[in-house]
């Protein structure tokens, strides 16, 4: 068996983008499936259980506006689909699958989180102010990670 | 002198730069910063949730920081005499204690780093338990002895690992700071900034006994994950050793000083004689582990 030479952190860093991916794509659904549900709601045409209802009252009375939530639907979907394919460009070493796409991967994740602060409710981001820290951090590390640390490594 | 110095550096600079590309290095940045503002979030949550008020929180967290002092001093292993016996007056002391962390200082600082000194000790071995391990498990260093010394070589990649852990503390506690301060703004710069760097001197001096045991096993076993189990282990099982045990003999309470769980609370302690105390015993158990893992290194057949 052939013994890889690629660097451990590599390895790491897909597992990681594996696990964010998973995140950030479950989120933009959420946001993508969400966005109609509010139009359907202001239209009166919303028909689900009654928890869905209560889910979708409550986002209506904090004043979310349904292309706002699409557009980070949309966002966070390119940094998930972003985020699947590094995980093989890391693995492979490749520049354009692994650095690239996890810098676009690094840029959408933090544009989602600054136009969240912008755009959601304070009643939706209240007691999550240092989560959206924690969010930033894995973006710029990545990207630190991708353009500094490994950029001779992702050269294929 | 100069060259093992000059080696030492060079250790330590080759050491960083390796953990930043290997996988266990990575795991211990993204694990270390993102558990520290996790635990943030959990000290702030109530505060910016509104779920409690202001002063009904710091009255609460007094109470149960006091608890929690108590049961980390020995002073009184039964939570549900606790409360009778702080209504009697007793306990005093550690009750004034809680007082100063919550109400004379930053409260949600104070909580948050206490926190950290909880969980801390889990992670920093994260740092170090492949520093010598790894190469003497890829056979690797059998390359590195002929240009230089163990000495060197264990002070260097120490350092390296001091540095590192160093590095990401500073980092965490300056992001807490700067969301204190301006996020939540329940306290004033003048007051956050000096109990910050208090504070930060603390899980500095807190972190060299844990990096040092980091150490201690990766000279001890050749397996990395071997010396990973055992540092990790050993931070967990000490203390539950020590509660078991205590229950069972009284002096058997003290196998808690065998790491410093006991009296790292004691670095952030009001009174400015029991920091240096406790800082003393945190260096000195630091060079213990060192002297130990020097002594093995030296020892080992590679």
């Amino acid at each position: 068996m052939a013994i890889s030479d690629r660097p451990g952190g590599l390895t790491a860093l897909a597992v990681l983008n594996g696990f964010f991916a998973l995140v950030s794509g479950a989120t933009a659904l959420q946001r993508l499936i969400d966005g109609p549900r509010i139009t359907a709601y202001h239209a009166g045409e919303l028909e689900g259980r009654r928890w869905l209802r209560r889910r979708i009252e409550e986002m209506v009375d904090s004043g979310i506006d349904p292309i706002d939530l699409q557009i980070l639907g949309v966002v966070g979907l390119v940094a998930a689909v972003t985020l699947a394919i590094s995980i093989w460009g890391l693995l492979t070493r490749r520049k354009l699958a692994g650095r690239w796409c996890s810098t676009v991967a690094a840029i959408s994740l933090v544009t989602v989180s600054i136009l969240a602060i912008n755009w959601l409710p304070t009643t939706i981001l209240r007691g999550t102010g240092i989560s959206i820290v924690r969010q930033l951090f894995y973006p710029l590390f990545m990207l630190f990670m991708v353009q500094i640390i490994f950029r001779k490594d992702l050269a294929r | 002198m100069t060259k093992t110095l000059k080696q030492i550096f060079c250790h330590a600079r080759n050491s960083m730069s390796h953990s930043l590309r290997s996988g266990s290095g990575v795991a211990f940045i993204v694990l270390t910063v993102l558990a520290g503002l996790a635990l943030a979030n959990l000290a702030f949550a109530p505060i910016e949730l509104g779920f409690v008020e202001l002063e009904d929180f710091r009255i609460n967290a007094a109470k149960g920081i006091g608890m929690a002092l108590s049961l980390a001093t020995l002073q009184q292993g039964d939570p549900e005499t606790f409360l009778g016996r702080l209504e009697a007056g007793e306990l005093q002391e550690m009750m004034m204690w809680a007082r100063y962390l919550v109400l004379d200082q930053p409260m949600l600082l104070s909580i948050t780093v206490l926190l950290l000194g909880l969980v801390l000790p889990l992670l920093l071995p994260l740092g170090s338990f492949a520093t010598i391990s790894g190469d003497v498990q890829h056979r690797s260093i059998r390359y590195l002895l002929p240009r230089t010394t163990r000495t060197a070589l264990l002070l260097g990649r120490l350092l390296g690992c001091l540095v590192l852990s160093g590095i990401l503390i500073t980092g965490l506690v300056a992001a807490i700071i700067l969301y204190l301060g301006i996020v939540l703004s329940l306290d004033s710069w003048q007051d956050l900034i000096p109990w910050g760097i208090r504070c930060l001197g603390a899980l500095l001096v807190l972190s060299f006994p844990y990096v040092s045991l980091g150490i201690l096993c990766s000279t001890v076993f050749r397996a990395p994950m071997v010396s990973l189990l055992a540092s990790v282990g050993a931070a967990v099982a000490v203390p539950l050793i020590a509660f078991s045990a205590r229950a069972a003999w009284e002096p058997l309470g003290q196998l808690l000083y065998l790491l410093p769980w006991g009296y790292s609370h004691q670095l952030l302690s009001p009174d400015g004689e029991t920091v240096t105390t406790a800082t003393l015993y945190c260096l000195g158990h630091g060079l213990a582990f060192t002297l130990l893992a020097h002594y093995r290194l030296r020892r080992a057949d590679l």
